[in-house]
């Protein structure tokens, strides 16, 4: 055992593992702190990863170097592009995986990881000196006394086990995960290091047995083929791939839920956690929803030898009775057995306006927390918070200047912002509408727009950094091509365009302009091209090539708003300025600028709660006065 | 307009306030540090010494030589409490031109300089004694041609203008919602044209309305016709006399404009109308009376509200048949004139519409005449309608061209996420008129209007 690890990070979760794989890969010896080593990477609700917004940060956490893009195509048992109809700008990747073989590949990469040790442990405490971290406390597996474990850098990842309250109907049990206990002493060791403790709620649905289910009375429901991967760097699909299954519920199943429903603890007044209005319980859909007569639900298989099914749609937090009554009235599951009932958890979270850019604790230096214990919901928000906090943990160690990504140029930027300055309503979860600058931010781009920074880190190898350059250098040609280069009319090239519903060419056109046309892809284009035109491209360069070129003009658009706010940032406040004459402000937001006097529009842009639109309101207001001026 | 990069705001301006010489008083006012030392040097008042202290005071302002120019009274403002932020003088000498030339040379020759078009205002704005605001609104102010104009200005102040660009948001807001359903939550994405028609029709509509509502304004598009029409000799021009008499508007020319003369500007219920006497309609047998009569109809085109004059003594003819064929449709009343004759029938109305018997002659029930023609012309329930400024209006306009790009694209097949794009651009456009959107403003309405979630 390590006697004084340079980083500890507590939770072997989806956080933990980011967390504590890149601080080792960084040099730092790191101790990774679970109660129990085989659960690490355990998928705790539904088995799969990535989704539309959440795929978004899986490929710019594997951009930066981190692991859960290569776990999941190393485990995935079915692969789907959303929006990924022709034209799609905003794609995004999802993979049922294989619940088992995930956590399995997990635990082998951390057990592989040099500089990385896994502790079988319960903290007791975080021990803190003149207000900076100087080790914890820990209960270790096996030990009657507790050690104190120097350190400088704790990264604490606790997830939803803080003082974890498992709900399933009336039945209540302290846990944050099925059959495992909860964390009680870390809630209360944060609130005394000062933290604001807030509760949220989250729910899972039940599992059901698939031998008991008659899947013909549903619809199947395949994967893309061929499977497009989640990992920029040469990984491959290993495992064999399968369907889900889509159905839906029915008036019968509404009416079974709806004659219970005062014994749901969401209704009775037993939860007070707030839940995510975006993953409702199906007892909370039927009540906002009374007019829709069917939700839609998707029957997942939990793994290639697992006989568990994911009922997705369906979490609930009803007994046990009546989730038996209401499932047996969904097509095919007339006979269906349970693996195990849904249930709700309230936990603990912290206030994460307590946090700065970095996850560190604004009032405890060293100390970092990620995941689910910041008010997070989801494996994805969780790993690259994971990820984030581990490199920050590192590079303090190291005595390195932070790293930070921008909105304008990350949704890891994007979240980062949000939690340190928006009051938490509800679990936050990523969605690309979230993004100010959407079209910039695309799956496909996330190694343009981040690997550069993850080698800077040491988190990417020689043979990554060189696949990624060979692919800059296929764009960059290959949009120079397209628009230097003429295609004219001929009977293949309008055979193409007509069979799309687009006008036939008049005359000479370049590539570029033809591309930009709605109905005309790369692809489309490939096909009457001369042969070689673009190089060798990988559907993934094709992607970035088409829709860089395709949305040109908008992504031009952005880059010039997003450079209009960096040059905005520098501009200095004229001291005579009045904010209450200032229309677009909230009056929240204009106390805080009248008391707080910043000097350039850099220092309001750091004020939480201030969004780009109410910087522009602001320079808009300098402007109308005649006093801007860059300081 | 003022070239602000290369405006001196240092130095100190002066221009004549009043309106055109010569006038029975002149206003000069001057701006900045020089005008007290002007004072101090050219001014002798009549008692004690000139103090730059708040006031007024009466004396001679006198030339290098210490001769008399003019007796005046001068207005002391000291900075900042000024319209300027800066010193100030208003000098109110006689109206001469000869005088106020001198004057003029003598603020030259003391380091002083004429002062371009509103650039006293853009002082004020510079010394913060005025808001944007408050600035684009004097702008506005100068164009207002009634008490109508001028209460919707003064509803500016009020929440009205916020609560229609609101609605506007509101409809964006949504319009957002659906886009960003579609790209967030990928199985709505199939619905996405139909169901955004709605909110983007009514945005667009209610933004370019909005817009046009001030272009209007602007473009004194608002003064409505009130048009006299009828037989000859129905006393038409009898009718536009007594009218005039009575409800003339004072109209202040600008020089140089000449005036037609069968139309004058008259006030009725707060609004301005322009009062028109048409030639009378019959078939014409000059020249004169062709053209007359092509005018006639013309003004009657573009009339707001028209009065058919009928000739009291002989009742309906074909002609005001005729006229109510073609214009009947337009709001009108009918009003038979010469009561005071022998011979007079009893007033009918044609389609119903209001009937008014008077004498324009002995002015006889003119009063009686307004009261309908103003309850008819302006329908209680028509109420001024707020402007929004300048900025605001091109901001409007902006978004409103944007908002037909997306309706274009929309049917072009380019994506949701695209377009979703381009909405926010626009909502940041209408965020400096009514505040923030934030994500969560969108947020609610996807949970609130979609079932979301797996």
């Amino acid at each position: 055992m390590k006697q004084n690890p340079d980083v500890v990070v507590i939770g072997g979760g989806h956080a933990g593992i980011e967390a504590s794989l890149a601080s080792a890969r960084m040099g730092l010896s790191t101790t990774l702190i679970t109660l129990d080593a085989l659960k690490i990477g355990e998928m705790s609700c539904n088995p799969s990863i990535g989704g539309v917004g959440k795929g978004q940060l899986v490929k710019e956490l594997d951009a930066l170097g981190g692991e859960m893009g290569r776990a999941a195509d190393a485990t995935g048992i079915q692969f789907k592009r959303l929006n990924s109809k022709k034209g799609s700008a905003v794609q995004s990747s999802r993979c049922q995986s294989d619940k088992k073989l995930y956590a399995r590949y997990m635990q082998s990469t951390i057990a592989a990881q040099p500089h990385l040790e896994v502790l079988e442990a319960e903290v007791k405490a975080i021990l803190t000196t003149s207000g900076q971290i100087s080790g914890i406390r820990v209960a270790v597996k096996g030990e009657s006394e507790w050690r104190t474990l120097p350190t400088r850098a704790v990264v604490v990842t606790s997830g939803t086990f803080m003082k974890a309250l498992m709900h399933c109907g009336n039945d209540k049990s302290a846990g944050g995960r099925f059959g495992e206990k909860a964390s009680v002493g870390l809630s209360d060791s944060l609130r005394e290091l000062g933290f604001t403790i807030q509760r949220l709620k989250t729910g899972t649905p039940p599992r059901l047995l698939a031998g008991s289910i008659d899947f013909s009375q549903m619809t199947v429901h395949p994967g893309d083929d061929p499977p497009r991967l989640f990992s920029f760097w040469n990984t491959e699909i290993k495992l064999p791939q399968v369907d889900c299954w889509l159905t839906y519920s029915n008036q019968e199943t509404h009416d079974a839920i709806r004659k219970d429903l005062h014994r749901s603890p969401l209704y009775s007044g037993e939860i007070r956690g707030i839940g995510p209005r975006y993953c409702p319980s199906i007892e909370d859909k039927v009540v906002k929803f009374p007019d829709k007569p069917r939700h839609v639900l998707f029957f997942e298989p939990e793994g290639l030898d697992s006989d568990w099914i994911y009922p997705n749609g369906i979490s609930t937090s009803l007994p046990a009775d009546v989730q038996e009554a209401f499932v047996k009235t969904l097509p095919g599951c007339q006979n269906v057995r349970f693996a195990r009932y849904g249930y709700a958890v309230e936990y603990d979270c912290i206030d994460p306006r307590q946090l700065s850019h970095t996850f560190e604790a604004k009032h405890v230096p060293g100390l970092f927390l990620a995941g689910q214990v910041n008010g997070t919901s989801g494996y994805e928000e969780a790993a690259i918070q994971g990820l984030l906090a581990g490199i920050n943990a590192a590079l303090k160690v190291k005595g390195e200047p932070p790293f930070t990504v921008s909105r304008a140029e990350s949704y890891l930027g994007v979240l980062v912002d949000d939690l340190t300055s928006m009051e938490l309503v509800e679990p936050y979860r990523m969605f690309t509408s979230r993004a100010e600058f959407r079209l910039s931010l695309r799956e496909d781009n996330a190694d343009l727009r981040l690997t550069p920074y993850g080698r800077v880190l040491g988190l990417i190898g020689d043979a990554e950094m060189a696949r990624f350059e060979r692919r800059q250098e296929l764009i960059a040609r290959g949009k120079e091509t397209l628009a230097a280069t003429v295609c004219k009319p001929s009977p293949a090239i309008d055979a193409v365009l007509v069979a799309n519903g687009a006008l036939a060419l008049a005359q000479p056109t370049f590539y570029a302009q033809l591309l930009r046309r709605p109905e005309v892809g790369l692809s489309d284009l490939l096909t009457v091209a001369p042969p070689g035109f673009l190089g060798d491209l990988d559907p993934d360069t094709a992607e970035t090539l088409e829709i860089e070129v395709k949305y040109a003009g908008y992504i031009e658009l952005q880059r010039q708003e997003i450079a209009r706010l960096a040059k905005m940032s520098r501009l200095a406040i004229p001291e005579t300025m009045d904010y209450r004459e200032i229309a677009g402000l909230s009056f929240e937001l204009k106390e805080k600028l009248i008391r707080q006097k910043p000097a350039t529009l850099a220092d309001i842009s750091s004020i939480p709660g201030v969004t780009p639109a109410a910087m522009t309101a602001v320079l808009f207001h300098i402007r109308q006065r005649g006093g801007a001026r860059v300081a | 307009m003022i070239d602000r990069k290369n405006l001196n705001t240092s130095d100190t301006l002066f221009a004549l306030a009043s309106g055109p010489l010569p006038s029975a008083v002149a206003i000069l006012r001057l701006s900045g540090d020089a005008s007290f030392d002007f004072m101090r040097q050219h001014f002798v008042p009549q008692n004690g010494k000139w103090m730059a202290a708040r006031g007024m005071a009466y004396g001679d302002i006198c030339d290098e030589q210490g001769q008399r120019i003019d007796s005046v009274v001068a207005l002391t403002f000291v900075a900042p409490h000024s319209f300027t932020g800066q010193n100030v003088v208003e000098i109110q000498c006689h109206g001469a031109s000869a005088i106020v030339t001198r004057l003029e040379r003598l603020f030259v020759d003391k380091g002083m300089r004429p002062a371009h078009a509103g650039e006293f205002s853009y002082r004020a704005l510079l010394n913060g004694r005025m808001s944007s605001q408050s600035l684009e609104h004097l702008g506005d102010l100068f164009h207002a041609q009634d008490s109508w104009d001028l209460e919707r200005l003064e509803m500016r102040k009020e929440t009205s203008l916020v609560r229609e660009i609101t609605q506007i948001r509101a409809e964006l807001i949504r319009l957002q919602a659906i886009l960003d359903t579609a790209v967030d939550f990928s199985e709505e994405y199939a619905n996405v044209v139909s169901a955004s028609h709605q909110p983007l029709q009514a945005a667009l509509t209610q933004s370019r309305e909005l817009a046009e509502r001030y272009a209007a304004f602007r473009n004194n598009a608002g003064v409505p016709r009130l048009v006299l029409a009828g037989s000859p000799n129905a006393g038409k021009s009898s009718l536009f006399n007594a009218l005039l008499c009575r409800y003339r508007a004072i109209v202040h020319e600008a020089a140089g404009t000449t005036r037609d003369a069968i139309e004058e500007d008259i006030e009725l219920g707060g609004r301005r109308w322009k009062l028109v006497d048409t030639a009378g309609v019959r078939d014409g047998e000059s020249e004169v009376e062709r053209t007359g009569l092509k005018l006639g109809e013309s003004f009657l085109k573009t009339a707001g509200f028209w009065i058919l004059v009928v000739d009291g003594t002989k009742g309906i003819s074909d002609t005001e048949r005729a006229l109510l064929q073609r214009h009947g449709s337009k709001p009108h009343l009918t009003v038979w004139n010469k009561k005071d004759l022998q011979g007079f029938q009893p007033p009918v109305g044609l389609s119903g519409e209001a009937v008014v018997a008077v004498s324009a002659l002995t002015g006889d029930s003119i009063r009686e005449f307004v009261a309908v023609l103003k309850e008819q012309a302006i329908p209680s329930n028509q109420r001024p309608s707020v402007l929004p400024t300048s900025v605001q209006a091109k901001l409007l306009m902006e978004s409103a061209d944007l908002l037909e790009a997306i309706a274009r694209d929309l049917s072009m097949g380019v994506p949701p996420e695209v377009l979703g794009e381009c909405n926010r651009m626009i909502l940041r456009k209408l965020e400096s008129i009514v505040g923030e959107v934030s994500v969560d403003d969108v947020l609610d309405r996807v949970f609130s209007e979609f079932c979301i979630g797996k």
